[in-house]
């Protein structure tokens, strides 16, 4: 007993001792390799990982799978830009406008679809989605299908969120994925985490053992939402152009669930891990392939997702942990 | 402590109860048996709010509980363990229990309830970090049992506990069923394996195709040529 308890907490503290020398590297590696390159897929890595740990919030703990998810980080890189562009507001108070805003219409919009459950929720997140999509296509104000395009303002500005080079984005990247990550471990080990996995697990029960369903679900769309507010207003003011297509479409949407879905949805590091598998890829099929191949990288994500889902249903982190486990359970029979 | 008073519910056109009454006394193991389909899960569902009645009333502690929802009745004291354990199998075992714990009353005792139920089913203390799902199916119902009582229920719902558990588990389920009606908690047990529980239940009632039929104590019901010829067998 005394020893499984050791050999437990030494597993512990190799896990920590892991993750702080993750965290130094990370937090050193942009003065290590000056390559715009090399910063760019870790900025995308990041990036992607944010997203799709907004939508694990939703899809993955509580279980309600949405394709919806492009209309919420659309929403905050549309405020955010707007706001700026109409008012001179600094897109960080831009964000928070965002993520006002993206729970409102989260709210007001998909609360109806909280009735629903598995595919037709899915299927009604695919409509509402389009239809932000399309009211944004044909709004002139808003920049109708041209999208809207946020001059350079400043060569270097922590204000105007605008940078000439690109490691102030890695490391604003970086720390709003970390402070996600730090909110969604607590998250993850508070009544919120649990009865949003009770409901996933089993709805009638959650309620038969005091879960206030309807009100959970509410709580996982507007944090799941507000979320991917925030990295939109990111998007935005990376990329300096925002299209409804690129921010709201069917793409954004599946990329955004795409790492979860490989790394291990409903788990704190799944959609990490998914964003450091797939990213990669990628960007290398576009370099190397991109002339003649372009869009290659999507036969290798779908190959890598039908793999998944015959091979490891619970995603790398699911299945990494589930072979952890039975390695134990028969130490713990050997001993 | 529970009345209800002239039910009826349907699923959509069907009708699955028809004016059932009965009531629940506080302290003592109250039973509804009768055959497969008679309507007895759906009566627990309805006195939990997960289903709603088309008419009738239910009292619980003197009031009236129509239209408070499920989670509201928790909070009150009624709890359900469902048919068919319906654990969380992604869970460990102590988080299955924090899962049933947060209810107002429930959470400031969670120490004291946990000691208890550790006392109460010593395997779970030893499983305490292992995955829910990993349970055998008699570990799994004491889990389910567990995990109601950690939201301190003063009515406690058992659907069907010896649902697909080998004989010799059936026997350790109802001996559990025994034990905790001695804690002073109020029992409402379902159950298809008649003559099992009408000798631990106080009083029973007999739910036939939606109805109640016949009711008394338990011994009355199982010397009942009715009960003996159609349910026992003999």
């Amino acid at each position: 007993m005394l020893r499984i308890k050791m050999l437990r907490s030494s597993l512990k503290s190799k896990q920590l001792e892991l993750l702080l020398m993750t965290l130094i590297a990370l937090c050193i590696a942009p003065l290590m390799s000056k390559s715009t390159y090399f910063l760019h897929v870790m900025i995308m890595i990041f990036f992607f990982a944010f997203a799709n740990n907004a939508w694990n919030i939703l899809s993955g703990y509580v279980g309600l799978v949405s394709f919806g998810h492009g209309a919420f980080l659309g929403l905050g890189a549309y405020t955010s830009t707007l706001l700026l562009l109409n008012f001179g507001v600094s897109p960080w108070i831009g964000m928070i406008a965002g993520v006002i805003l993206t729970s409102i219409v989260a709210a007001a919009l998909f609360l109806p679809l909280l009735k629903l459950s598995g595919h037709f929720f899915a299927l009604s997140t695919i409509a509402v989605r389009e239809i932000i999509r399309l009211v944004f296509e044909y709004t002139p104000y808003v920049g109708g299908a041209m999208g809207l395009t946020i001059p350079i303002i400043a060569s270097s500005s922590l204000y105007y969120f605008q940078f000439s080079s690109k490691i102030p984005y890695y490391y604003i990247a970086l720390t709003l994925l970390l402070v996600q990550i730090l909110i969604l471990y607590k998250m993850e080990r508070s009544k919120v985490g649990y009865y949003f996995i009770a409901i996933r697990e089993n709805e009638e029960t959650a309620k038969a053992l005091g879960v206030d369903v309807k009100r959970y679900k509410i709580i996982a769309l507007v944090l799941s939402a507000s979320f991917s507010a925030v990295i939109g207003t990111f998007y935005a003011q990376y990329f300096l152009y925002i299209h409804p297509n690129s921010t709201m479409g069917v793409l954004i949407s599946v990329e955004m669930l795409l790492s979860a879905v490989i790394g291990g949805s409903g788990t704190l590091l799944g959609p990490v891990i998914g964003a450091f598998v797939l990213i990669p890829v990628e960007t290398v099929c576009r370099v190397y392939l991109g002339g003649m191949w372009e869009g290659f990288h999507l036969v290798i994500y779908g190959i890598l997702l039908i793999s998944v889902s015959i091979f490891a249903p619970g995603g790398i982190y699911g299945k990494a942990s589930g072979l952890l486990e039975t390695l134990r359970s028969k130490w713990r029979k050997g001993k | 402590m529970l009345y209800v008073n002239k039910i009826n519910v349907s699923y959509g056109d069907i009708q699955v109860l028809y004016n059932v009454s009965f009531k629940v006394d506080e302290g003592i193991i109250t039973a509804i048996v009768g055959p497969n389909s008679a309507g007895k899960t759906t009566i627990l569902r309805t006195i939990s709010g997960l289903l709603k009645q088309r008419s009738g009333e239910i009292r619980f502690k003197n009031a009236n509980i129509d239209n408070l929802p499920p989670h509201k009745r928790v909070e009150s004291g009624i709890v359900l363990i469902p048919e068919g354990r319906k654990i969380f199998p992604a869970l460990t075992v102590m988080e299955n229990l924090r899962v049933g714990s947060y209810p107002k009353k429930a959470r400031s005792v969670r120490r004291a309830s946990l000691d208890e139920i550790f006392n109460l089913f010593p395997i779970l203390r030893e499983r305490e970090n292992q995955m829910a799902g990993t349970l055998s199916g008699g570990e799994q119902q004491m889990l389910a049992v567990a995990r109601g009582l950690m939201s301190k229920p003063k009515l406690l719902m058992l659907d069907e506990p010896s649902l697909g558990l080998a004989p010799k588990l059936v026997d350790s389920v109802f001996e559990t069923v025994k034990n905790l009606s001695k804690t002073g908690i109020t029992l409402l047990i379902v159950e298809e394996h008649i003559d099992r529980v009408l000798e631990i239940a106080n009083y029973s009632y007999l739910l036939e195709n939606g109805r109640i039929t016949l009711e008394g104590k338990g011994e009355d019901l199982l010397n009942n040529e009715h009960v003996k010829e159609t349910y026992l067998g003999i």
